[in-house]
């Protein structure tokens, strides 16, 4: 293992601070070193978005990402997304984010193992683009694929969260 | 915006049998047990687990499909520092297993296919483990090898098992019933086609993976992805030479399984043979490469049938013969003739069937359990013919399958018994809403058709191993928190969930207040395994007889408690109620607290084992394998593009008999995936091997369909009510999938006039048909 | 896991060339989308002792748009470029062909100069910066240079860089009223797939005069390639039925594909043709800049 370098960055709203070697992916980064293991590794290189995170608000596929690139950024994984809608809508806990209880609401989670990318992709669909088509969250999520689903409820499910996003922010406004 | 209801369930009885009230969870619309833990990550499925002191396993696996193994060195692989050590085939006792027992999990001599597994390393870290097998010197005598199941029976070819000569797997499965030869001769019109069918796999999210641990007392602790704890527990206490007491199974969470997990496996083996040689716990997963390569497939298939019929559209006879590449080892992908013959023979009614098959072993992958277990393939020859005769014969495609469906009563030829059956109201509610205005014209360039295809597969359970019981365990607390035990699995298609209802629902608690126990075999009671669509009916059937049990002791318990009659008490929303006078009533826990904490005291657990009334089938293949059958018929609406080939599929109609649809977002999850995987099968996909290496091993080209692939989905739930599933329930898993690729090539045909006998059905082979086609037409001209 | 090596995170586009050139082992990352795939194929032996991250180089994620070109850093993302205003309005193929590559996250992380460094022979980019003229800029240590975008390509996946040699920008020509701007592509999947055979048009109608045509066909050659024998026949004769026919016979005679898993050679050069009559038929119906 090559020589470790320091790095700072903020992840699901904390600062974190830790020696990575060069070769380390954002992804292994996370599940390892920092035990979130929510985000998962699925074929690790970035065609199936099961290890989509935020970065900056952005979805990245963490696979493909070296750790030490992600210095200084905000890194938002599905266990941070409550608190990420907490914050931005005053909602207080233990409530979820919109298109996590899109998810429960409609069954978009069978097995689960894409899960956590899809909704934090979806997540970053939504942040861009508050009153997408339902063609538009299929192409947001072309890059999120699932095995058990057909991606039926997962649609709905992101549906009914924009839905309800945009209701919770008129109300905020 | 907010999208319409997913389906629509038909049914008279919203009535519990015995017209006593609604249901109350039954039927309703739950979100699934391990939902939170899903939605928010905090799952852990196998890879997320670390067990103390555990280091990581990687398995060395062949570079070359047939050779012998002319030297294998592992020294440089154990001084490499953080290496813990190396197994082979020579260095470690192992037992050959799977259905043939032709199976070794380190190989010791010979490698016969691209998955064999030559040694096994183990390390402190991922990487490590990975680094060492680069280390390992294995130097290898190719030897000559056939990848084609047809050249491999032809004499003189390469031998892949000495004790098989021939390349035959020792499978007979010939069975015929009426006069086949007078069918075809007295025929109006006779179809052929062969069918060609490829490999295909599961793709799961989460790839296989394993932990294995021994205790000093020499037993040993397995995490697996297996679907089948039970015989796991048996199959790999003989491998490895133990006793199967000596083995504890746990099931994390899964990604995803569709029959992958239904046979034991080298990894499982090999991640145990370690454990054992370092003396620490070892942990192996498989990459996505690995995954692609190792993973057990679907059985690629040669299908050729033949299929006779009167002028008034009526079937007189079937003769098929199939030929399987079994790949170098048998695994339940052999096996799966069996349900290719229960269709073949008893899907539509045909009273004179012949079906023959040749499993040949090559030096190809080996295959397993997929969803729908052969169904497809079978499906896909049958309803090609049922169209191509409906144009032969002049009459309508819809028409020609009403005449010739199976109806209540029937018993096929092999002997099973049909009970209840609404495929033809099923055809009816796919036709009608196939037809259903769609939103846009078809664009220049593009053509549209409509295909049927309708499916016929066990739904009460399938026996096909000697038992095909589950057993279950309830209990009722002195919080009134009612626990299910049950021997079932849950592989992420929800069937905690849907039991939990049948339990919440018999014992007149709301659904949240059940919790599932179904993961440690050390704990719950035998279940043979998921698969066959089999675990709602006959899980469900065992839960709510323990239900029942308990039911009947908490009302027992609760009549002098209430100073009433047993007979004048009945359960609702957690209290135990007097019929008639609802005031009068007692809280569970309370009831089971004044039964516990006294002298004499006693606490409630209901139990059953339910394994159904059915027969295996006997040495000609006869028998009624299951309790009831499920039925279901698709249509699909598509696109061609002729230029280029392109299929697209606009939408597909699925309506389906399940008897009840106890949990309706569970059997459109289901649905839904299903089809899914079957458009995947007729369109995309296709695990490519040329000289028996993997050429797509990876996402970008073994193609799921994305979310913007998918087509418009119509479901309609038929609810027929069958007797003898649990509130009326039948299976339903693998119902979404088996008769897709056929309605899709039965649409193309109907679309461009080409008949596709090879899947999958990409632009380049449509595209090629439609030119053949054009140039045939062309030929036949008498003048250009 | 990929094998281990050391990380640099120049800010400057010298600083990256300097790091490049004094380590031939070590190996610029910009999106990561290529190479970090690469780098866990152990069959690929790419094994380099240090990456040089490209990420944090403020120049090369500028997009300059000046009278005469619009010039696009090579480090500047898929997303970025689909984002960005004069892109949209002047060069909507763009955007649109963007949307073909990978998904949204791909795009957030992927970069045009990463996309045609990476030299696929199958690249999106490639075939439409080509039709649209492009030239690339690329920093050296022994002095920067500007070249037609076709002499980067050297081969499937190679480019002509020497150690220490970077791909800094790509400019293309502003457009002006008249131009016609089009990327056929053919795949089977709708999302995340590879193109099994593209052609990219750009071409300036007057009136009914062709009066200057580019074509380049993507996934059927070694690399990206203009046809000028079409473009020629274009200029000459316009776009009717006689002309186009004649235009797809010589690209297919100009495309040199290989079969692989996704396609054979024939059906690739078949696919060739329609492509570009239905480019072309697309172009002469009427005023649609791109699809």
């Amino acid at each position: 293992m090559a020589d470790r370098q320091p790095l700072v960055l903020g992840v699901n709203g904390r600062t974190v601070r830790r020696e990575v070697s060069g070769e380390r992916t954002l992804l292994e980064f996370l599940r390892d070193d920092l035990r979130l293991t929510g985000t998962n590794l699925a074929c690790d290189s970035g065609d199936c978005g099961a290890c989509t995170v935020l970065v900056d608000g952005r979805p990245y596929t963490a696979c493909l990402v070296l750790a030490l690139d992600a210095e200084g950024q905000e890194v938002t994984t599905v266990e941070g997304l409550a608190a990420r809608w907490q914050s931005q809508s005053g909602a207080s806990p233990p409530a979820l984010h919109p298109v996590q209880q899109g998810f429960l609401d409609e069954g978009g989670a069978q097995c689960g193992f894409c899960t956590a990318g899809m909704i934090v992709a979806a997540v970053g669909l939504l942040e861009e683009d508050p009153d997408p088509t339902e063609a538009e969250v299929r192409a947001g999520l072309e890059g999120n694929l699932c095995r058990c689903t057909g991606y039926v409820k997962i649609i709905q499910a992101v549906l009914a969260a924009a839905e309800r996003m945009r209701v919770a922010r008129r109300a905020t406004s | 915006m907010s999208l319409p209801p997913a389906s629509r369930v038909s049914s008279g009885a919203d009535r519990r049998d015995g017209g006593e009230r609604p249901f109350r969870v039954i039927g309703t619309r739950v979100a699934k047990l391990d939902a939170v833990e899903k939605v928010t990550g905090a799952v852990q499925y196998l890879p997320d687990l670390d067990v103390p002191g555990m280091v990581w396993g990687k398995i060395l696996r062949t570079s070359v499909p047939h050779a012998r193994i002319k030297r294998l060195d592992t020294r440089r692989a154990e001084a490499l520092p953080g290496v813990l050590g190396v197994v082979t085939g020579q260095n470690v006792e192992q037992r050959p297993f799977g259905y043939a027992k032709d199976h070794l999990a380190l190989k010791r001599d010979v490698v016969r296919c691209i998955r064999d597994e030559v040694a096994a390393v183990a390390a402190e870290t991922e990487a490590i483990a990975e680094a060492a097998c680069q280390l390992i010197d294995v130097e290898y005598e190719e030897l000559p090898a056939v990848f084609d199941p047809e050249a491999a029976r032809r004499p003189g070819a390469p031998q892949i098992h000495p004790q098989f000569p021939g390349n035959l797997v020792n499978f007979a499965y010939a069975f015929s019933a009426g006069d086949v030869e007078r069918a075809f001769r007295e025929a109006d019109v006779v179809v052929e086609g062969t069918y060609r069918l490829p490999y295909v796999t599961t793709a799961c999210l989460g790839t296989m993976a394993a932990i294995a641990q021994w205790d000093p007392r020499g037993q040993l602790t397995m995490w697996s992805t297996t679907q089948i704890p039970f015989l796991y527990q048996r199959d790999l206490a003989e491998a490895l030479g133990i006793s199967g007491d000596r083995i504890r199974v746990l099931q994390p969470p899964v990604g995803g399984n569709f029959g992958r997990g239904l046979d034991l496996y080298p990894i499982d083996i090999i991640a145990a043979l370690l454990a054992r040689h370092v003396q620490r716990p070892v942990k192996i997963v498989f990459d996505r490469d690995e995954e692609f390569l190792a993973s057990p497939t679907r059985e690629p298939c040669i299908f050729t049938l033949r299929t006779a019929a009167r002028a008034d559209g009526r079937l007189l006879g079937r003769d098929a013969k199939v030929v399987i590449d079994n790949g170098a080892y048998v695994s339940w992908g052999s096996t799966t003739p069996y349900v290719m013959m229960t269709t073949l023979a008893g899907f539509y009614r045909c009273p004179a069937i012949r079906f023959d098959t040749a499993i040949v072993y090559t030096n190809n992958v080996y295959s397993g359990s997929m969803r729908g277990y052969g169904n497809l393939e079978s499906t896909f020859a049958v309803e090609a013919q049922m169209d191509d005769l409906a144009e032969r014969l002049g009459l309508d495609r819809l028409e020609i399958r009403r005449q010739n469906a199976n109806r209540p009563g029937d018993v096929t030829p092999q002997g099973l018994r049909i009970t209840s059956c609404a495929l033809t109201e099923c055809f009816e509610a796919a036709a009608r809403d196939i037809q259903r205005p769609v939103a846009r014209p078809p664009r220049p360039g593009w053509k549209r058709g409509i295909g049927y295809a309708g499916m016929f597969h066990v739904g009460g359970g399938a026996r096909v191993y000697r038992s095909d019981g589950c057993g279950a365990i309830v209990k009722l607390d002195d919080f009134g928190k009612v626990t299910l035990i049950t021997g079932a699995s849950e592989i992420g298609q929800g069937s905690e969930t849907v039991l939990a209802m049948i339990v919440a629902e018999e014992l007149g608690v709301p659904f949240g207040r059940v919790e599932v126990v179904n993961s440690d075999t050390q704990v719950k009671p035998w279940d043979v395994g998921v698969h066959a669509s089999r675990t709602t009916f006959i899980a469900g059937n065992a839960a709510l007889l323990a239900a029942k049990d308990v039911r009947r002791q908490l009302l027992e318990l609760a009549a002098p408690q209430l100073d009433e009659p047993v007979e004048a008490l009945d359960v609702e929303d957690g209290f135990v109620v007097v019929r008639g006078s609802s005031q009068r009533r007692i809280g569970y826990e309370r009831v089971v607290r004044a039964g516990h904490f006294r002298e004499g005291g006693r606490i409630l657990i209901g139990q059953a084992f339910y394994d159904p009334p059915t027969q295996m089938l006997d040495k000609e293949f006869r028998g009624n394998v299951s309790v009831t059958y499920g039925f279901a018929a698709q249509a699909a609406l598509v696109e061609v593009e002729e230029a280029t080939g392109k299929v697209e599929v606009l939408r597909v109609a699925s309506a389906h008999d399940v008897g009840r649809a106890l949990n309706p977002v569970g059997c459109e999850g289901q649905i839904e995936g299903g089809i899914h995987m079957g458009l995947g099968y007729c369109l995309t996909e296709e695990l490519r091997l040329q000289e028996g290496r993997v050429l797509n091993p990876g996402f970008l080209d073994y193609k799921l369909l994305t979310a913007p692939d998918m087509p418009e989905i119509l479901i309609t739930l038929i609810e027929t009510v069958d007797e003898a599933g649990p509130f009326g329930a039948k299976g339903l898993g693998e119902a979404g999938t088996i008769p897709v690729s056929a309605a899709v090539a039965n649409a193309v045909k109907d679309a461009v006039g080409v008949r596709m006998t090879e899947l999958p059905m990409t632009p380049e082979r449509v595209y090629r048909a439609v030119r053949a086609a054009a140039t045939t037409r062309k030929g036949e001209r008498p003048c250009g | 896991m990929r094998p281990p090596f050391a990380y640099h995170r120049p800010t400057t586009l010298e600083e990256a060339c300097r790091l490049l050139a004094a380590d031939p082992r070590a190996t610029a990352l910009a999106g990561g989308t290529d190479l970090m795939v690469h780098l866990r194929q152990p069959w690929r032996g790419k094994r380099p002792s240090a990456v040089v991250s490209l990420r944090r180089i403020p120049a090369l994620a500028a997009i300059d748009v000046t009278d005469h070109a619009l010039r696009i850093g090579a480090g500047v993302t898929l997303t970025a470029l689909i984002e960005h205003p004069v892109v949209r309005r002047e060069y909507p193929v763009l955007p649109f062909t963007a949307r073909y590559m990978g998904s949204p996250a791909i795009r957030n992380l992927a970069t045009v100069g990463g996309n045609l460094c990476n030299a696929s022979p199958a690249a999106d980019l490639s075939p439409v910066l080509l039709a649209l003229d492009a030239e690339v800029g690329v920093a050296s240590p022994h002095g920067d240079r500007r070249l037609p975008l076709g002499d980067l390509f050297r081969g499937p996946g190679q480019t002509i860089l020497g150690p220490g040699e970077l791909l800094a920008w790509v400019a293309i020509p502003r457009v002006h009223a008249g131009w016609y701007l089009r990327y056929e592509r053919l795949d089977v999947r709708r999302a995340m797939d590879i193109a099994i055979a593209s052609v990219a048009l750009a071409f300036r109608l007057d009136g009914r005069q062709v009066a200057a045509a580019r074509l380049a066909l993507g996934a059927v050659a070694p690399t990206a390639r203009r046809v000028p024998e079409v473009e020629r026949l274009l200029v000459d004769e316009g776009l009717g039925r006689a002309s186009i026919g004649r235009a797809a016979e010589l690209a297919q005679a100009a495309a040199a594909p290989i079969g692989d898993v996704r396609a054979t050679a024939q059906y690739r050069r078949e696919m060739v043709g329609v492509l570009v009559r239905r480019g072309l038929e697309a172009i002469a119906a009427g005023p649609a800049r791109a699809a």
